[in-house]
């Protein structure tokens, strides 16, 4: 166990010392509040520069009914800016401790997300490897790819429809397809969807 | 409120925007990755910390930010390079 958090400490901080640029603007901070079918989350990250972010994440996972709470940095490992698309790839991590029914193991994540996105077409992958010591383990990954149907000018009322596919080897359920829609406006984005399970799936993001 | 000024304020709202292309700008940026006013908005953010800048305005259409500088002011090719890269975009070209 201690084997594992070393590596999973010393790769967050090999991380941080890459050269990459997070998403937000230096100075600025994120709010996002993410809930699927297995999971609820709340994260909040400052971007102290455009290479990093870093901030607390809560996450409340069903399926083994655990509380999950993380420090978590994310990472742009490299940006590809072209006429009119752009893409991008990061790393996020997190160290923290999950707790269970009275019970705190030490916990731990990784994973890769990438994207490519133009004004009209997006599409996207992740992967998250989580582990929590004795309560809950797990490889999840996600896809999306999404259309625009109109074009919005800067300050419009954006609009995006997407499906979404989720995959956890091992889990209940383990594939999953969702169709969501998006909507952003200025530094608000809000997107809902609804899992061919029944499961709601809704997500909000903003920035100041 | 006096009916000279009512006028005044009806015909603000009357009358039509300015688009980008007609608006008047001290210097315009092309900059490559501009697909999305959420990522886009980071350009407000770096530009408005800038003490010569008075305003931005981002068009998406032609992937340029327009920048109205104060009266007086200027900025230097290498500080606009700096901050559209610091903003997360590549400098393409830029228009005085």
């Amino acid at each position: 166990m201690k084997s594992i958090l070393t590596a999973l400490l010393t790769c967050l901080i090999f991380v941080s010392a890459a050269e990459a640029r997070p998403i937000s603007y230096p100075g600025g901070w994120t709010l996002m509040l993410m809930n699927d079918k297995r999971s609820n989350s709340s994260h909040i990250h400052y971007s102290p520069s455009i290479y990093t972010s870093i901030g607390w994440r809560h996450e409340y996972l069903r399926d083994t009914k655990t509380h999950v709470d993380t420090l978590q940095m994310n990472n742009l490992l490299k940006r590809w800016n072209k006429t009119n698309e752009q893409a991008n790839f990061y790393i996020r991590s997190g160290v923290g401790v999950a707790r269970d029914d009275g019970k705190y193991e030490p916990a731990a994540f990784t994973g890769i997300a990438a994207d490519w996105e133009t004004r009209r077409y997006f599409t996207s992958y992740e992967n998250r490897f989580f582990w929590a010591d004795n309560i809950d383990k797990f490889t999840r990954h996600k896809a999306r790819v999404g259309v625009a149907p109109y074009i919005g000018d800067y300050g419009d009322l954006h609009t995006w429809l997407m499906l979404e596919t989720e995959y956890q080897p091992g889990a209940k359920d383990d594939f999953s397809v969702t169709p969501l829609v998006r909507f952003f406006k200025g530094t608000t984005m809000l997107e809902a969807g609804y899992n061919f399970d029944g499961a709601l799936e809704l997500n909000f993001i903003k920035r100041f | 409120m006096t009916p000279l000024r009512l006028l005044a304020f009806i015909a603000l709202l009357l009358s039509p925007s300015v688009s980008f292309a007609e608006e008047k700008y001290d210097i315009i940026i092309k900059a490559d990755g501009m697909v999305c006013d959420f990522c886009a908005q980071s350009l407000n953010k770096v530009f408005s910390k800038k003490a010569s800048v008075e305003s931005i305005n981002v068009d998406l259409d032609t992937s340029s930010v327009g920048v109205h500088l104060k009266d007086g002011q200027n900025l230097t090719d290498d500080e606009i390079k700096e901050l559209i890269e610091w903003g997360g975009y590549d400098l393409v070209a830029i228009e005085r």
